[in-house]
C-alpha cells in the first residue's frame, strides 16, 4: 500500500477529530488551524477527492440548508481502509521519529 | 437580504462545475457557496465574491493537472491499443490505410483542380463590379452569346445610368510579328479600348496606361513577349513590324496570370479595328465583346433593360427583332462554358467541376466504406477488450471517444501517405489537366481544407465502428457468445452495395464516354481529311499563290493544292444572313456559313456533289458569279430543283451550279449547318485566317514536307515556316472531352481497386471466420472448387444486386453527358452488361483467391483452429 501524504494525513486526521462534523467547511478550518496556513478549498479538495477515490473516506449527506444554495451538506467519515492507512503513517512517524532526541538547529 | 437573489459569481461556478471531479463536485459546490454567504454577511458581497473567485482560481492549476494528467494515461493507453492492433493485423491495416491513402490522394488531386478552376479571374480589383454584356434571343438561336456592336458601349454609357466605364474586346488573328532578324507568328493578340486596364488589374511594368495608345497601330505587349524579341533591350519606345505595319512599343505589363479568363500577349487599341482590320462596326455586327465596370450596388436586371433599350433606341436590327440583353458577372464567365470561340478567352466547365468534386466524394466515400466494414466485421476481436473497458468503467462515451481517436489516427496516417502519393502523381496529374498545379503545405486555405477532409474522413469512417462496438454488453461479451452476426452484418452486406454501385456507375460512364470518343474519332465526316496538311496564307503567299500552287504541284508527291478564306472546321465560321435567292418569301431570312475556296477544294476532300458541277476555270463566270450550297441550306430556303437558280450574297449576284451533300465540317458538338461556297478570286484578300491546303501522297510525306518547305521559302522567304495536319486539328476539336474522359478513367480506376481491397479484406476474414465450417464440409466430402463456389457466392451476389442501382444512376448522368454532342452513340444494354460483368468479374478474381486458398487448406489445419 502506498503511504499516505502529509496533507492527506492531516485531512484524514482532520476528519477523525471533527467525528460527525466532518464536512468541507470544517475541514479546512481545522486544516487551517492545525497548520497555522491559510489553505483555499480547492487545495483541500484535490486530495480529498483522491483518498474519497482510493476509499478511504465515505461520504453522507446531511439536511439541505439555503446558506448552500439549497445544497446538502456532505460529510464525510473515515473507513476502515482509511483508519488502516492512518496507523499505518503513525507507526511510520514514530519510527523515523523515535531515535531523534532532540531537534535542534544547530550552528557549526 | 434575502438569500435567494445573492449568488456565487456564476461564471466562476460554472468553471468549477466543468474542472471538478465528479465524485466530490456535490459537496464541494455546497461548501464554497456556504463560505460565500459567510464572508458575504461578515464582509460584504464584493469581498465575498472575490474570495469564492480566489478559491476557484487557486483551484485551477492543480485540477488541471488532475485532468491532464488522467486524460494523458488514457491516451497513452488508447495509443498503444491502435499501435497494437494496426500491426497485429497488418493485412487489414494496411487494407484500410492504402484505401484510405488512395482515397484521399484521389480527392486531394480532384480537390486541388476544382480550386483552381474556382480561382479564376479573383485578381481584379474592381472584380465585383465587372460584368459581361451577352446577348439572348431565340429569333437568331442565340442563347447566351457574348458577342455585342460595337456602338453599344458608347451608348450606353452616355444615356444609361450607373456605368462607370467600359471596354470592348475583340480577337486579333495570327500575325506576323518582326524585330531586326526574330520573326514569329503571333495568336494571343487581343483588341481592347484602352480602358481595359482601368477596369481590369494588368499593371504596366514599364510605360503609362494613359499614354500607351496615341496611335492606331501602338501595341502593349507582356513581358514574355517583351524577353523575346528584344532580350535584355528597353522595349518601350521601339518598333515592331506587324503583318508589314510599324507598331510602337508603348508599354510593358506583367505576364496575363494563368488563372484569368483573359488571355492575351500584346495588345493593340480599339482604333486597330477601323484602320486594319476587316471587322464591321455597325449596330447590326455583333462582333465585339463588351464589359462593363458598373457602380456599386446596382440592380443588374435594371441597368440591362436600360441597355436593351438603347439599343432599341438606335434601330439595333436584331434588338427590333427581339434580341436582349444581359448581364454576367466576372465570376461566371470562366466557368461558362458557351463562348469558346475567341482565342483571347479561356474557359472551362461548371458542369465538369460539379462531376470531379462528385467523384472525388465517392472514391474518398468508398475508402470510408471499407474501414467501416473491416472494422465492424472484425468487431469480434474488439468486443472483448470493450467488455473489459466497460467492466472496469469506461463509459460508452469514453469509448466512443476511443473508437474516433483511433480512426482519427489511422486517417491521418493515411493523409500523410495520400500527400507522399499527391506529389509523386501531380506532374502527371498536370499533365493530363493541362494545368500546374502545386502542393503547397504553407497555403493556409489549403492545409486547413486537408484538416478539415481529414476530420470528416475519420468521422465518417469511424462513426459506424464507434457506435457499433461501444453498444457491446460486457457480460455477453465476456461470456464469449459473441457473435459478429445480425445487425452488423446487413449493414455491411448495404455498405458493400453501395460501394460496388459507385465503381460500377464509375466503370459505366468511363465506356460510355470512351465509346462516344471513339465514335467522334471515327465518324464519317462526309468527306477526307488524311494526308492533308496546310499553311497560312501569309505576306507573299497570298501575293503570289498562283506560282507558289504551280511550284508545289511540280512535285508529284504533292497531288493536289487549295486554298480557302478561311479554315472551315474552326470555330467561330462566318456568319451571314445577307443573301437573297430566287422564291425567296417576303422577310425570309437565312443564316448560312459562307466561306471561299478555290477550284481544287472540294475535289481534294472527295466532297460529293448530289447535283451540278465543281467550280471550274472552263467558265469565266463561275470566278464572279457561281455558287455551291449543301443540301442543308437548300432545304432550309425551300429551293426545289436549285441548279441554275438566282442566288446572291450581298451585292455578288449569281446562279447555283452545285449541291454538296451534307458533311460535318465543324466538331460533332454541333449539327449540320447550311453552307454556302464561293469561288476564291484573290489569294491575298485572305491573309487575315486564310490557309492553302496540301494533299499529298501518304508513303512520301518527307520528300512531300521538304517540297512545301523549299517552296515556302523560295516564295515567301519573309515569313517563318509552320504547317499542321488537318486530322489532327479535327482530333483537337475533341481535346477538351478526351482530357476528361482520361481523367475520368483514372479515377475510376482507383474507386474499383479502392473497392476491391476492401471486399478482399471482407472476404478473407470472413472466410477465416468460417474456417470450421469448412474444414466439417471438407471432411464429409465437399470438394474444393464446390467450398470456393460457396465461399464467393455471397459477395458476388452482393456486386449483382449493386448492378441494379448504378445502371439507372448512370445512365441518367450519361444521357445529360451525351446530349451535348449533336451526334452521340446509343447507351446500348450491352455497355452495362459489359461493365456490370467486369465488375462482377473482378469482385469473384478478388473473393475467389481467398476463398480457393481456404478451399484448398487441409481440414486438419482447419479443425484445429479454434
Amino acid at each position: 500500500m502506498k503511504l499516505l501524504s502529509r496533507i492527506e494525513e492531516i485531512i484524514l486526521l482532520s476528519i477523525w477529530r471533527l467525528g460527525d462534523r466532518a464536512y468541507g467547511m470544517a475541514i479546512r478550518e481545522e486544516v487551517i488551524r492545525v497548520t497555522g496556513k491559510k489553505w483555499l478549498l480547492g487545495a483541500i479538495y484535490g486530495p480529498l477527492g483522491r483518498l474519497h477515490k482510493n476509499g478511504y473516506v465515505l461520504t453522507s449527506r446531511g439536511e439541505p440548508t439555503s446558506e448552500r444554495g439549497g445544497r446538502s451538506k456532505v460529510f464525510y467519515r473515515l473507513s476502515q481502509e482509511g483508519i488502516k492507512a492512518l496507523r499505518e503513517i503513525q507507526q511510520v512517524n514514530s519510527i523515523i521519529w523515535n531515535d531523534i532526541e532532540e531537534l535542534e538547529f544547530k550552528e557549526e | 437580504m434575502n438569500r435567494n437573489t445573492i449568488k456565487p459569481p456564476r461564471i466562476a461556478a460554472r468553471i468549477l462545475e466543468y474542472i471538478i471531479q465528479k465524485d466530490i463536485r456535490y459537496g464541494a459546490m455546497g461548501d464554497l457557496e456556504e463560505q460565500f454567504f459567510l464572508m458575504e454577511q461578515e464582509n460584504g458581497l464584493l469581498r465575498a465574491r472575490l474570495l469564492y473567485w480566489k478559491q476557484i482560481l487557486g483551484a485551477l492549476p492543480y485540477f488541471i493537472k488532475n485532468a491532464i494528467l488522467w486524460s494523458f494515461v488514457m491516451f497513452k493507453n488508447y495509443f498503444k491499443t491502435t499501435f497494437r492492433n494496426t500491426t497485429r493485423h497488418k493485412g487489414y491495416s494496411f487494407i484500410n490505410l492504402a484505401g484510405l491513402a488512395i482515397g484521399l490522394a484521389c480527392t486531394l488531386l480532384i480537390l486541388l483542380w476544382v480550386k483552381d478552376e474556382l480561382s479564376y479571374d479573383r485578381f481584379h480589383e474592381n472584380g465585383k463590379n465587372i460584368y459581361r454584356i451577352m446577348s439572348y434571343g431565340t429569333r437568331y438561336m442565340i442563347e447566351g452569346f457574348d458577342g455585342t456592336p460595337a456602338p453599344l458601349a458608347p451608348a450606353i454609357k452616355a444615356e444609361a445610368p450607373g456605368i462607370v466605364n467600359y471596354a470592348r474586346f475583340s480577337d486579333v488573328p495570327k500575325l506576323v510579328v518582326r524585330y531586326g532578324d526574330k520573326v514569329f507568328y503571333e495568336n494571343r493578340g487581343l483588341i481592347a479600348d484602352p480602358s481595359i486596364f482601368e477596369i481590369f488589374t494588368f499593371p504596366f511594368v514599364q510605360g503609362d496606361p494613359q499614354t500607351a495608345f496615341t496611335q492606331p497601330l501602338d501595341v502593349v505587349i507582356t513581358e514574355t513577349m517583351a524577353a523575346k524579341y528584344f532580350g535584355e533591350e528597353n522595349p518601350v519606345g521601339k518598333t515592331l513590324e506587324v503583318e508589314g505595319r510599324p507598331a510602337a512599343v508603348n508599354g510593358v505589363i506583367k505576364d496575363i496570370p494563368h488563372n484569368s479568363h483573359i488571355q492575351f500577349d500584346f495588345l493593340t487599341s480599339y482604333e486597330f479595328i477601323q484602320k486594319v482590320s476587316g471587322y464591321g462596326t455597325s449596330w447590326g455586327a455583333f462582333n465585339f465583346v463588351t464589359y462593363l465596370q458598373l457602380e456599386e450596388n446596382r440592380d443588374i436586371q435594371e441597368i440591362a433593360k436600360n441597355i436593351t433599350a438603347v439599343a432599341d433606341k438606335n434601330n439595333c436590327p436584331q434588338v427590333k427583332d427581339g434580341v436582349e440583353f444581359r448581364l454576367q458577372p466576372l465570376s461566371e464567365i470562366y466557368l461558362d462554358s458557351r463562348a469558346a470561340h475567341r482565342n483571347y478567352i479561356k474557359v472551362g466547365d461548371r458542369k465538369y467541376v460539379y462531376v470531379f468534386s462528385i467523384i472525388a466524394f465517392f472514391v474518398l466515400f468508398i475508402a470510408c466504406v471499407n474501414f467501416m466494414n473491416l472494422s465492424t466485421a472484425r468487431s469480434a476481436t474488439r468486443a472483448k477488450e470493450v467488455g473489459m473497458r466497460k467492466t472496469v468503467g469506461a463509459s460508452r462515451r469514453q469509448l466512443i471517444m476511443q473508437f474516433f481517436g483511433e480512426s482519427l489516427f489511422l486517417t491521418s496516417m493515411a493523409s500523410v501517405f495520400a500527400l507522399i502519393l499527391v506529389s509523386i502523381l501531380l506532374p502527371a496529374f498536370n499533365q493530363l489537366t493541362g494545368k500546374s498545379l502545386k502542393l503547397d503545405l504553407i497555403d493556409i486555405q489549403m492545409v486547413l481544407g486537408l484538416v478539415v477532409i481529414v476530420f470528416l474522413t475519420a468521422l465518417t469512417a469511424g462513426s459506424y465502428p464507434a457506435l457499433y462496438l461501444s453498444a457491446f454488453k460486457p457480460v455477453k461479451v465476456l461470456k464469449g457468445v459473441f457473435k459478429s452476426e445480425g445487425k452488423g452484418q446487413t449493414f455491411r452486406r448495404i455498405l458493400v452495395v453501395t460501394q460496388f454501385s459507385l465503381s460500377i456507375a464509375l466503370l459505366i460512364g468511363t465506356s460510355v464516354a470512351y465509346n462516344q470518343l471513339r465514335f467522334l474519332r471515327n465518324a464519317k465526316l462526309g468527306f477526307n481529311k488524311e494526308n492533308i496538311v496546310y499553311v497560312p496564307i501569309k505576306e507573299n503567299i497570298g501575293k503570289r499563290y498562283d506560282a507558289f500552287k504551280a511550284e508545289l504541284l511540280n512535285d508529284s508527291n504533292i497531288h493536289s493544292v487549295a486554298a480557302q478564306y478561311y479554315l472551315f472546321a474552326e470555330d467561330g465560321p462566318f456568319r451571314s444572313t445577307d443573301y437573297d435567292w430566287e422564291g425567296r418569301e417576303e422577310g425570309q431570312e437565312q443564316d448560312i456559313i459562307l466561306n471561299l475556296v478555290d477550284y481544287d477544294f472540294i475535289p481534294m476532300l472527295d466532297l460529293e456533289l448530289v447535283a451540278g458541277r465543281n467550280f471550274s476555270s472552263e467558265y469565266a463566270t463561275d470566278a464572279t458569279e457561281a455558287y455551291i450550297l449543301n443540301e442543308e441550306a437548300i432545304k432550309e430556303m425551300g429551293l426545289e430543283d436549285p441548279i441554275g437558280k438566282y442566288f446572291s450574297y450581298g451585292k455578288r449576284k449569281g446562279t447555283i451550279i452545285g449541291v454538296l451533300k451534307d458533311a460535318h465540317f465543324r466538331s460533332l458538338h454541333v449539327e449540320i449547318e447550311p453552307h454556302v461556297f464561293f469561288y476564291l478570286r484573290n489569294a491575298s484578300s485572305a491573309t487575315q485566317y486564310g490557309v492553302v491546303m496540301i494533299k499529298i501522297n501518304g508513303q512520301k510525306t518527307e520528300e512531300a514536307f521538304a517540297t512545301i518547305q523549299g517552296t515556302w521559302e523560295k516564295i515567301n522567304p519573309i515569313s517563318p515556316f509552320e504547317f499542321h495536319f488537318l486530322d489532327q486539328m479535327y482530333d483537337n476539336l475533341y481535346r477538351k472531352e478526351k482530357k476528361i474522359g482520361t481523367i475520368l478513367n483514372a479515377f475510376t480506376l482507383f474507386a474499383i481497386v479502392i473497392s476491391c481491397l476492401g471486399l478482399f479484406g471482407l472476404a478473407s476474414f470472413l472466410t477465416e471466420q468460417r474456417t470450421n465450417e469448412i474444414g466439417i464440409r471438407k471432411v464429409l466430402g465437399a470438394s474444393e472448387t464446390g467450398i470456393a463456389f460457396l465461399l464467393s457466392k455471397q459477395f458476388t451476389k452482393w456486386v449483382i444486386i449493386a448492378n441494379l442501382f448504378a445502371w439507372p444512376a448512370a445512365y441518367i448522368v450519361m444521357n445529360q453527358w451525351l446530349r451535348s454532342f449533336a451526334y452521340r452513340i446509343n447507351m446500348g444494354i450491352w455497355l452495362f452488361v459489359f461493365s456490370g460483368l467486369l465488375a462482377v468479374g473482378i469482385a469473384l478474381a478478388t473473393v475467389s483467391f481467398q476463398a480457393f486458398k481456404t478451399a484448398r487448406a487441409n481440414p486438419i489445419d482447419s479443425l484445429r483452429y479454434e
